[in-house]
């Protein structure tokens, strides 16, 4: 037991070493000009938007606005921790303008547009109610086939 | 936010220091056990506490911890609330587990069920549904681990993975199904007890009215209840919850280990305690937005938001959680798709001669098995733990109807089994193809419900259930 354990110990000393190198994982290759990529449309509301062309110790926003122009800068989305990536989630119905800002330099990224185009209420309801009468079908179902048996069960000790 | 909540190697010390309690544990409890079947079904003897721990723990999973935020930050509030909905697959299965006791009192696996219900050709069918179930299950769970620890932490993404997959295998490999449940019952307390304080801690910190204008103002359809793509994922949801428990040997071996009269009380409490936890666990990420958080990947955004509003401590509190679910599932998926590989393709059509000595040995090389064949999918994070999940909706989705109409009806004849599993599974997956993830579980279990519903009408089979009590050739 003994071995045992110092041998997961060794084990996990070996992961633990690599935790040394790893922080060059989540950090991207530097490269020249900031750019922004993305869904083109989207049916949900939620898509991840990815920059490239950022060295590991700088940081960037994503600026959102509902023209080309940036007139007015709508909201603006920092990544987590070193990431290049981000998620968004929740959006309605419509055309949007992103673009990225490097926070050091404030040089601009490409400009990405998306538009966001759900899906049509009858759809989804139609797909909700065949949900419910299949649910039910297997409640009513599983309710008659459980009683059937419990009866069936029961009648041998009474005959 | 910028920093990560915790530092990467508190996040590794914490896995060590409950790496080597599991391990320890696990070797304790099964350094007494001499049989396969003490290994693979803890001697059938597990009691009330026990058994609704075990089924409430394992059901706690990636799933919960990191799927419903994820979910919840796609679909808003009916993420989740149609998550919690997944409870209906444990307090359904309360009726069928108590069935299976009956009817195989000396089954291993929900593999034998097929096989001697239905046949041959139906077994196969189940078998392929049931390991690509087992294995985006087990894939997803690597990967949750190697996500949480990158999360919180920032530590990379593969030594989280491997970590946690190494310590489950390990304590598996020791303990077997006793060392599961018993661990189970320790991470069930730890996994109520830390989220219970999350809750507590989230809704003194963070202001509900600001959380509100900001999602009002920015995110408007996380809180539209008639958002497209949430009414369909509702139901989906629940049938791919359903066809999860109801094929999965993951349950049908807690049944069968379950002491008789345990099994329906034990699903039935499980499925109740599970109920509010992705309740919990999704309302921290309608946080995200307003605390400035947006995850790079979906998957992150729960323990991402916990740690940020909860401070150092709390990152501690919801690592050890979210570690302690994850290991509830993926030693519990271990052991059954284990037992899956060795009784029903090892025992049953290899060697049917094997010995309960070889069949131990089977056992355990099959876990190791598994645990590096997981090891080696889990290593390109190919996508999202939501996506993958959903994939296998298709497939398991199509063993629902089979499944509860083959153990009460006896006319159901193998080859609509089969074909209802065939069938379902093929338009599932073009449904998910074609149409999106939301539709997967719901086309399946549709196709597969028409074809058993002819199966039950033109069958002219009146199946013997003694036929199912199978006795053991074992020398």
């Amino acid at each position: 037991m003994q071995k045992l354990l110092f041998g997961i110990l060794v084990v996990m000393s070996t992961l633990g070493s690599g935790l040394l190198l790893s922080g060059a994982a989540l950090a991207d290759t530097a490269q020249s000009g900031l750019t922004l990529q993305g869904p083109d449309k989207v049916r949900e509301g939620y898509f991840q938007l990815r920059v490239d062309g950022v060295a590991e110790e700088d940081t960037f926003v994503i600026e959102l606005a509902s023209s080309a122009q940036f007139a007015t800068v709508e909201n603006t989305f920092a990544p987590l921790g070193a990431f290049r990536q981000l998620s968004l989630s929740g959006f309605d119905d419509g055309r949007y303008y992103f673009r990225a800002v490097h926070s050091g330099t404030g040089e601009y990224s490409n400009i990405h547009q998306l538009d966001v185009v759900h899906y049509p209420l009858w759809q989804a309801l139609s797909l909700f109610v065949l949900g419910a009468l299949l649910f039910i079908s297997l409640l009513v179902t599983m309710l008659i086939l459980t009683r059937r048996a419990a009866r069936n069960h029961k009648e041998p000790r009474h005959g | 936010m910028d920093e990560f909540a915790l530092d990467a190697r508190v996040g590794f010390a914490i896995i060590v220091v409950f790496g080597l309690a599991w391990i320890t544990f696990g070797w304790f409890l099964g350094r007494k056990t001499t049989t396969h079947e003490e290994f693979a079904l803890a001697g059938r003897n597990v009691g009330f506490a026990f058994a609704s721990a075990t089924a409430m723990a394992t059901w706690v999973t990636s799933n919960t911890t990191l799927v419903a935020p994820e979910l919840t930050f796609q679909f808003g509030l009916w993420g989740m609330v149609g998550y919690s909905f997944a409870a209906l697959g444990l307090i359904l299965f309360a009726p069928i587990s108590a069935r299976i006791k009956t009817l195989l009192p000396n089954g291993y696996t929900s593999g034998d069920f097929i096989r001697l219900r239905f046949g041959f050709t139906a077994w196969c069918f189940f078998m392929v549904i049931s390991f690509v179930y087992a294995l985006g299950w087990l894939v997803s769970l690597g990967m949750a681990g190697g996500i949480l620890l990158q999360a919180l932490s920032g530590l990379d993404y593969h030594i989280g993975m491997s970590a946690i997959l190494f310590i489950c295998v390990l304590y598996t490999l020791f303990g077997g199904l006793r060392a599961v449940i018993a661990t189970d019952f320790i991470q069930a307390l730890i996994i109520i007890t830390g989220v219970v304080l999350v809750a507590v801690l989230l809704l003194t910190n963070v202001g509900m009215p600001e959380i509100h204008q900001n999602l009002a103002d920015h995110h408007p359809r996380l809180l539209d209840l008639l958002f497209p793509a949430a009414i369909m994922f509702l139901f989906n949801n629940i049938f791919f919850g359903l066809g999860e428990i109801f094929h999965s040997n993951v349950w049908w071996s807690r049944a069968l280990a379950f002491k008789q009269k345990v099994a329906f009380r034990a699903f039935l409490t499980g499925g109740l305690l599970w109920l509010p936890i992705p309740i919990v666990t999704g309302f921290v990420a309608l946080a995200a937005p307003q605390l400035g958080i947006f995850p790079s990947s979906p998957d992150m955004v729960g323990p991402t938001v916990a740690a940020a509003v909860l401070g150092t401590a709390g990152a501690v509190v919801v690592f050890i959680v979210v570690f302690s679910a994850l290991a509830s599932s993926l030693d519990s998926l271990l052991a059954a798709t284990s037992d899956l590989l060795t009784r029903d393709i090892y025992h049953k059509h290899l060697n049917r001669k094997a010995n309960d000595k070889t069949l131990f040995r089977a056992n355990r090389i099959a876990i190791a098995g598994l645990g590096v064949v997981t090891w080696i999918l889990c290593l390109p994070q190919i996508t999202t733990l939501a996506a993958l999940l959903n994939f296998t909706g298709a497939f398991v989705a199509s063993t629902i109807w089979p499944i509860v109409v083959g153990l009460y009806q006896p006319r159901l004849e193998g080859k609509y089994a089969a074909g209802a599993m065939a069938a379902g599974t093929l338009c599932g997956l073009a449904g998910y193809f074609l149409i999106g993830f939301y539709v997967a579980a719901l086309t399946a279990c549709l196709v597969s419900a028409v074809i058993t519903a002819i199966g039950v009408y033109m069958s002219k089979n009146h199946f013997d259930w003694d036929l199912l009590n199978e006795k053991e050739h074992t020398e």
